[in-house]
């Protein structure tokens, strides 16, 4: 298990880096935002914990694609599934990977892209706590739909058709406490839903992930 | 434009059944096509397996 | 075990059942749905507040109750399906989730148009309006997974699992959705038509609802019927190219020993 999360770990630094591209990701997505609704401060700061939260939604799910399929398509998923390790540990411990080299960084940096987008000062601190969080559910929902689609190819379109709707708590929850804090409201109740949200989700997605994984190798 | 006399919002209502008939009307017309064809071509292939010497 | 409802679960038994069932609930679903039309568009008063707007109750409130309901059954049918693996459950799934697509459409586009005159809006983000358009997400998820993969025994099995856990999702989203919208949004003139609906217009809606019941389980008859018969075709051209392949190379074995090789 932590094998199978420190090889996915360096396989993604060694492309290129997951972590740089979902940050220059996230920072073109905010100038296409600003550039498309134009300059004016405080429509982009009411706008920004949204965006902020739908933004991030989207570079978790450009990501999620090969989570599986490359290990499926050069048989290495039959090794695991042979292996000593249970198929859910292996799927926790990618859904891990995925989340330290796209979300995590996404979370740190975003205080500056939400100065970028003049989110006050006072929700700088929620805004990280909530994406820290908040995008572990992402890719631990992301795993089961990327297990589902894992035999489907160029099943892109699909994954997000898939994975979308159920991203809809988390993005409300999330995006609501930003919001809150924004406008000196308490954030405790939609961040421990937030928290709840992620703790669900990773009791539940490992076993629906390696549910569907068996049966796509059967 | 209003034979049964629906009102000032007859519009709304003529354009609720007419999308409502729509959407169900093709969902049977869909349903009733799909049934027949998947019957017509299994009948096709029962009567072609029950001969496999035309195959040949 | 004759009587067990798991006789139907074998596709023989069902076809048998389903070829008595599927005419006499269309029939019933016309007649029922004919004097239940006829009833509410034609023999009701005009609502003193809504007018007679009311009349897109009728059509819209059953198409929403089966919106829900129908995703109730194929979360049923998908667990009995992956717990016990009788095929017909899964095509039970598999062919109630169009129809349940169907309803949801109805349910908003008759919603939007009744929201236009009394809002004054085509569409509100309401908890409830917004919950239903989610739900009609799951089910183009839930119809797309299916069409996206070719095996239909994994398609049957995969589809279950989303399924599933799309309905956790889809109940998440709906308390999610509503503790958003009072959060930030003012009450909004209620959709919460069945706590006060006055006894005339009450009789004729649930002739509708019976009707659209009706309706729904002809549907999914002729659907699953469908289903089992594609399935056998599926088994039959898979068996004949099989025959067809073993044929050629016979064939070429007898008239080109080389080329066999």
């Amino acid at each position: 298990m932590k094998a199978v999360f420190l090889r996915d770990l360096r396989l993604a630094f060694r492309l290129g880096g997951g972590a740089g591209q979902s940050l220059a990701f996230f920072l073109i997505a905010i100038t296409l935002l600003a550039l498309g609704v134009g300059p004016a401060p405080d429509l982009l700061s009411r706008l920004a914990p949204g965006a902020l939260w739908v933004f991030a939604l989207l570079a978790c799910l450009l990501s999620l694609d090969r989570l599986f399929q490359a290990d499926y398509e050069d048989g290495s998923l039959d090794h695991l599934l042979l292996a000593p390790t249970p198929l859910e540990g292996v799927a926790l411990a990618k859904s891990a990977a995925h989340w330290l080299t796209t979300a995590a960084p996404l979370a740190l940096f975003a205080p500056v892209l939400g100065a970028m987008l003049n989110l006050p000062d006072a929700a700088m601190g929620t805004l990280v706590t909530a994406l820290l969080l908040g995008t572990p559910a992402l890719s631990l929902i992301g795993a089961i739909g990327a297990a589902l689609t894992v035999g489907v190819r160029r099943g892109g379109l699909l994954l997000s058709l898939l994975v979308l709707p159920l991203y809809l708590p988390t993005l409300i929850f999330g995006a609501m406490a930003v919001r809150a804090a924004a406008e000196g409201l308490p954030v405790l109740e939609p961040l421990a839903l937030l928290g709840a949200l992620t703790l669900g989700c990773a009791a539940l997605g490992p076993f629906a992930a390696a549910a569907a994984l068996r049966i796509n190798l059967s | 434009m209003d034979p049964f006399g629906f009102g000032p919002y007859a519009a709304y209502i003529y354009g609720s059944y007419g999308a409502s008939f729509a959407i169900f009307g093709g969902l049977i017309l869909w349903t009733l096509h799909r049934n027949s064809r998947v019957r017509r071509e299994l009948a096709a292939a029962e009567a072609s397996a029950r001969k496999p010497s035309a195959a040949e | 075990m004759n009587n067990s409802i798991w006789t139907f679960a074998n596709p023989h038994n069902f076809m048998r059942l389903s070829g008595v069932v599927a005419p006499w609930a269309a029939a019933l679903a016309a007649i029922t749905l004919a004097i239940g039309l006829g009833w509410s568009l034609f023999a009701t008063p005009p609502d003193y507040q809504q007018k007679e707007t009311i009349k897109i109750f009728f059509i819209h409130v059953p198409a929403a109750m089966m919106a829900v309901n129908i995703y109730a059954v194929m979360v049923i049918a998908s667990l009995i399906g992956l717990i016990r693996s009788h095929p017909v459950s899964h095509l039970v799934a598999k062919a109630a989730a169009p129809i349940g697509a169907a309803f949801t459409l109805v349910a908003i586009i008759t919603g939007a148009l009744w929201g236009q005159p009394m809002w004054g809006a085509w569409w509100v983000w309401d908890a409830r309006l917004t919950s239903v358009l989610i739900l009609l997400f799951f089910y183009l998820g839930y119809l797309a997974l299916w069409n996206a993969i070719e095996d239909p025994v994994k398609a049957a099995d995969l589809a279950s699992i989303l399924c599933l856990v799309g309905s956790l999702f889809a109940f998440m989203s709906r308390y999610a959705v509503e503790f958003w919208n009072t959060l930030h949004q003012g009450a909004s003139l209620s959709l919460d038509k069945e706590s006060h609906v006055a006894d005339v217009y009450y009789a004729p809606l649930l002739v509708m609802i019976l009707g659209v019941y009706l309706l729904f389980i002809a549907l999914l008859m002729v659907g699953v019927r469908t289903e089992i018969r594609a399935r056998r075709l599926r088994a039959l051209r898979i068996a004949q190219i099989g025959q067809a392949d073993a044929a050629l190379t016979r064939t070429a074995a007898a008239g080109n020993p080389a080329s066999a090789q």
